[in-house]
């Protein structure tokens, strides 16, 4: 078996006495999509937010490659390779959607805080950013201030900020939510382009779009790992029938 | 679209720095001199500023700091060293008041941008206070309220130039501020000017496409007090004197008010703010002793109206519609009661304090009919409000 790329080992999480994550222990195969699902409040945006160094832990470890990622701040974990988009979009939102894609990929091209050159003559910077709206579908809003996109847009730019400085491993924040049925095929598709060649992690509540793109799926309730494993296993398992996928059906989605 | 409003923003720049350039040769008055000149460097001042509010969204009340201790180190080089001693050397002298304001940018920079928000606005508050009483305490050094004066003129004129004539003096500071004003422009153009723009909209999200938001509010206070510096370098080459108040709370506020009234959203915005700002200070002055209120009223109306500032508000009125014409036209009215209103009390007031003591019921009829007029128009501009906004907002996005 290969090293996992991405390792969580007995991640635990508490503000003050209440504890929102225990013990969760969950290796990332390199090329994998993993989708993490479970109710509201299992958690699940918490572990993204310790993976991607928004807070730490309050026990156990995280490892990129081996590497431990605890005393790393968040644009450390993304210069090592692991970028993230937000539920809420958060974005770049009095700059055009050009400005805020090639903002995304100046330290992948090693361009740091430069102050000796003109953003505008960065041939590669320029190149790589039209290449990731081509690719996310918004070349024809390039100019438009980002805060003035349709909120499907917004999420696109949200997605291709997060895979514009070409990270080994994405993570996906409910990157469907709120989307009409068709916007949500859409974004499918555009993950599952993006995905290529890269190691997924997703929060997803659309069952649809879940079963569509996972390879595994693993189920957090009430801060615990429930299960983990290929689709049809964790649809046939009886605790997640229980605790999420059964509530979610009989709420008849 | 693009290339046609960035040509028009050309031939407007081009239009600026002639009339810069041209009228205080052409008038050739003192007073025309000093009001271009005083512009010219609060102009610098308030541009370098809105590089931390307006570019990188770090309000700070503190920024005369690095302006005042620009021209101290500036006024202290020029008296060690003279004119006559620097020779050529005095071309460069703002060089020093850059080296000084990004030095301590740097060094105060250092504590105040570990923190954004309030945080850092209240640290540089403390930071410009403590400076002002240091800078009391050591009155060998700063020459405390009074302050510390220098001579700027060269005895020996280099091919006919001494710095002796407030305009040789102007022209001077217009070829410094012009050239700083080009690197800002070309600050703006780099990669570290459009990460400045990403914290100023959202710091957190920096973090996540992999650059420290801490270290680009860092550099941008170095770069901002450094350009301060040069326009206090020019604050002593003009005035030949600095003084421990240049230092403190109340020419920073000046700054952000220059700045916000012209429109901190707009690269020259702050220049607007600034000529708005002298024209108060020097010719609404010298008509009436309530040019403060007014400048003070001006502002409250600036942010309570056009939020993004003054040169916004005046881009849009050539889109104007007959009915938002009209409203104008109303409102200046309203201004113009409002004048009238301002001035008979101010008249009343000053007359009972020099003790004059005129009778209420002389002034009271004129301020009663000023205000009925106001309450009468603002009524009207109330009621016709409904209907008057819905072609403003589909004009402006049509635009």
């Amino acid at each position: 078996m290969t090293q996992p790329i991405l390792s969580l080992r007995q991640v635990q999480k508490s503000f003050g006495p209440t504890r929102i994550i225990s013990d969760v222990t969950l290796d990332v195969q390199p090329g994998e999509c993993v989708a993490l699902i479970g109710p509201n409040g299992a958690g699940k945006s918490t572990l993204f937010n310790m993976v991607s160094g928004r807070f730490p832990p309050s026990g156990g470890d995280i490892l990129l490659r081996g590497e431990s990622l605890l005393a790393l701040t968040p644009f450390e974990i993304n210069r090592k390779g692991l970028s993230r988009s937000f539920q809420i979009t958060n974005i770049f939102h009095r700059m055009t959607v050009y400005e805020n894609v090639r903002a995304s990929v100046l330290w992948s091209l090693g361009y740091r805080y430069s102050l000796v050159r003109f953003i505008a003559r960065l041939k590669d910077a320029r190149e790589r950013a039209e290449q990731v709206m081509e690719e996310v579908g918004l070349q024809k809003r390039r100019d438009v201030p980002a805060g003035q996109l349709s909120y499907a847009e917004q999420r696109s730019l949200e997605i291709a900020m997060t895979v514009a400085g070409d990270p080994a491993v994405v993570l996906l924040d409910e990157p469907t939510a709120g989307m009409s049925r068709s916007e949500s095929e859409a974004a499918v598709e555009l993950i599952r382009r993006i995905a290529r060649g890269r190691t997924l992690m997703m929060v997803e509540h659309d069952m649809s779009v879940v079963f569509g793109l996972a390879d595994r799926i693993a189920v957090l309730a009430g801060g615990v790992l429930i299960a983990c494993g290929a689709p049809d296993e964790v649809r046939r398992n009886a605790q997640v029938k229980e605790a999420y996928l059964g509530e979610k059906y009989a709420g008849g989605e | 679209m693009k290339a046609a409003s960035s040509r028009a923003a050309g031939l407007w720049l081009a239009l600026l720095v002639s009339l810069l350039v041209v009228v205080p040769l052409v008038c050739g008055r003192a007073a025309v001199t000093s009001f271009f000149t005083q512009a010219v460097i609060i102009s610098l001042l308030a541009m370098s500023y809105n590089m931390l509010m307006g570019q990188t969204g770090m309000l700070s009340f503190g920024h005369a700091v690095y302006s005042g201790l620009g021209a101290y180190c500036t006024i202290h080089f020029l008296n060690r060293f003279t004119a006559d001693g620097l020779g050529v050397g005095i071309f460069l002298l703002p060089l020093v008041g850059a080296a000084a304001g990004a030095f301590f940018g740097l060094v105060l920079g250092f504590v105040s941008t570990r923190r954004s928000g309030i945080a850092f606005a209240m640290i540089t508050l403390g930071i410009s206070e403590m400076l002002v009483h240091l800078s009391l305490m050591m009155p060998g050094w700063s020459g405390g309220e009074s302050g510390i004066t220098t001579d700027r003129m060269l005895y020996e004129p280099i091919l006919g130039f001494d710095l002796g004539s407030d305009l040789q003096a102007y022209y001077y500071i217009l070829a410094w501020a012009l050239a700083a004003v080009a690197l800002q422009f070309a600050v703006t153009r780099t990669p570290l000017g459009s990460l400045a723009n990403a914290v100023r909209d959202n710091p957190e999200r920096v973090m996540f496409i992999g650059f420290n938001p801490q270290k680009i509010r860092l550099f941008v206070m170095v770069l901002s007090g450094m350009f301060a510096g040069i326009g206090g370098s020019l604050t002593a080459v003009s005035y030949e004197i600095v003084t421990s108040e240049t230092l403190g709370l109340g020419q920073s506020g000046m700054l952000l008010i220059a700045a916000y009234l012209g429109g901190a959203g707009f690269f020259l915005g702050p220049v607007f703010g600034a000529f708005v700002y002298v024209l108060f200070l020097s010719v609404v002055a010298s008509l009436t002793h309530a040019w403060l209120l007014y400048f003070g009223l001006l502002f409250v109306l600036v942010v309570l109206f056009s939020p993004a500032g003054l040169l916004p508000m005046l881009k849009a009125v050539p889109g104007y519609g007959p009915r938002q014409r009209l409203r104008a036209a109303v409102a200046a009215l309203m201004a113009a009661a409002a004048v009238q209103f301002i001035e008979r009390l101010y008249a009343y007031l000053e007359g009972r304090a020099a003790g004059s003591a005129p009778a209420l019921a002389d002034a009271a009829p004129a301020m009663a009919a000023a205000l009925a007029v106001f309450l009468v128009l603002a009524v009207a501009l109330r009621r016709t409000a409904g209907s008057g906004r819905q072609p403003a907002a589909g004009a402006r996005e049509a635009a």
